[in-house]
């Protein structure tokens, strides 16, 4: 009888210590899987929230700038320092060629926002005046592209000819 | 028979912990992607029921050599109302022909509801009167493009004559 009860509560603290360094085991994987998780989500939903359109090409400058207008018809407000991480490619049906950012030596980009509520931020509905500004890229030959790709990686493009 | 229930309580627990600690990892991922895709669908939603119309364009053969006072009738043809607030994140282009086009600041450009129900809404079957200030000197005459797009990138256009 009592060697019962030994055995029993040997197998009980067994079980107890198994449990818990089960646990003790496989929570951080999880607790980092849920991490990763989240952080993969996050990314997702802030790309899913993010949406930008170009809705007007203009030269009504020089023969080598132009200016592009997109819409932010997202639902994410883009601060400016990410509209300073957008990233601008041009040119024609062929290949396309990368802006330098802004400040940079030609071809460089700058933007305004139209008619803005006065913050510094590209807001949902606001308009992105973008100008785009080369050496020798004629925007008035034949048919055209513009790229624009946010910081997540969200674009929009445009075939156009003016 | 002893140990029998033990093994099950803690097997029973540890399934519930785990289970715990699984809904926990996934749920604010879950929940979040679920905002995210309502978000989306909220928004194709609000582009399809969206639609205008540009129906006619004028402008005054003897207007001001500085202002063409072009003036364009739009109707509201989608199942949408445009508030006032996106009404002012509305953005109006000119296409002046000879590849030169221009956006239309706000302060150039007044809208007005036409027989309107008294709101400030741009309701679905309301037409929207907007005058446009416009310096043609430097224009070429000939085909003449206006476009209107909404905060949702919905746009409407049409083209007119410009003769002088």
């Amino acid at each position: 009888m009592a060697q019962n009860v030994i055995s029993t509560a040997i197998l009980i603290i067994a079980a107890v210590i198994a449990v818990v360094a089960l646990i003790n085991g496989v929570f951080p994987a999880i607790n980092k899987m849920s991490g990763s998780m989240t952080s993969v989500s996050d990314a997702s939903s802030d790309r899913m929230k993010t949406e930008i359109r170009i809705i007007w090409e203009s030269a009504n400058q020089t023969d080598n700038a132009m200016n592009v207008y997109v819409k932010n018809t997202g639902d994410r407000k883009i601060t400016d320092a990410y509209i300073a991480m957008t990233d601008i490619y041009y040119g024609g049906e062929a290949s396309m060629s990368k802006c330098n950012h802004i400040g940079g030596s030609q071809p460089t980009w700058t933007y305004s926002i139209a008619d803005g509520n006065g913050d510094a931020s590209w807001d949902p509905g606001e308009t992105l005046d973008i100008c785009i500004s080369t050496n020798d890229h004629d925007f008035k030959a034949g048919s055209q592209r513009v790229r624009i790709v946010l910081y997540n990686g969200v674009t929009a493009e445009d075939t156009f000819a003016l | 028979m002893a140990d029998e229930a033990i093994s099950t309580a803690i097997l029973t627990i540890a399934t519930i912990i785990a289970a715990l600690v699984l809904v926990n990892a996934m749920y604010p991922s879950l929940y979040s992607a679920s905002g995210s895709i309502l978000s989306m669908n909220n928004r194709a939603a609000d582009r399809i029921k969206t639609d205008l119309t540009v129906l006619t364009e004028w402008y005054p053969p003897s207007h001001a050599p500085n202002d063409i006072a072009l003036e364009a009738w739009i109707k509201n043809t989608g199942s949408t109302t445009i508030t006032e607030k996106e009404l002012e994140n509305t953005d109006l282009f000119l296409y002046t022909g000879n590849h030169t086009s221009t956006r239309i600041p706000e302060a150039n450009w007044i809208p007005a509801l036409l027989s309107g129900d008294g709101d400030a809404n741009w309701d679905p079957e309301e037409t929207l009167h907007v005058l446009v200030h416009f310096n043609p000197a430097g224009s070429s005459m000939g085909t003449w493009r206006l476009r209107m797009t909404l905060p949702d990138g919905v746009y409407a256009e049409d083209s007119f004559t410009y003769a002088g």
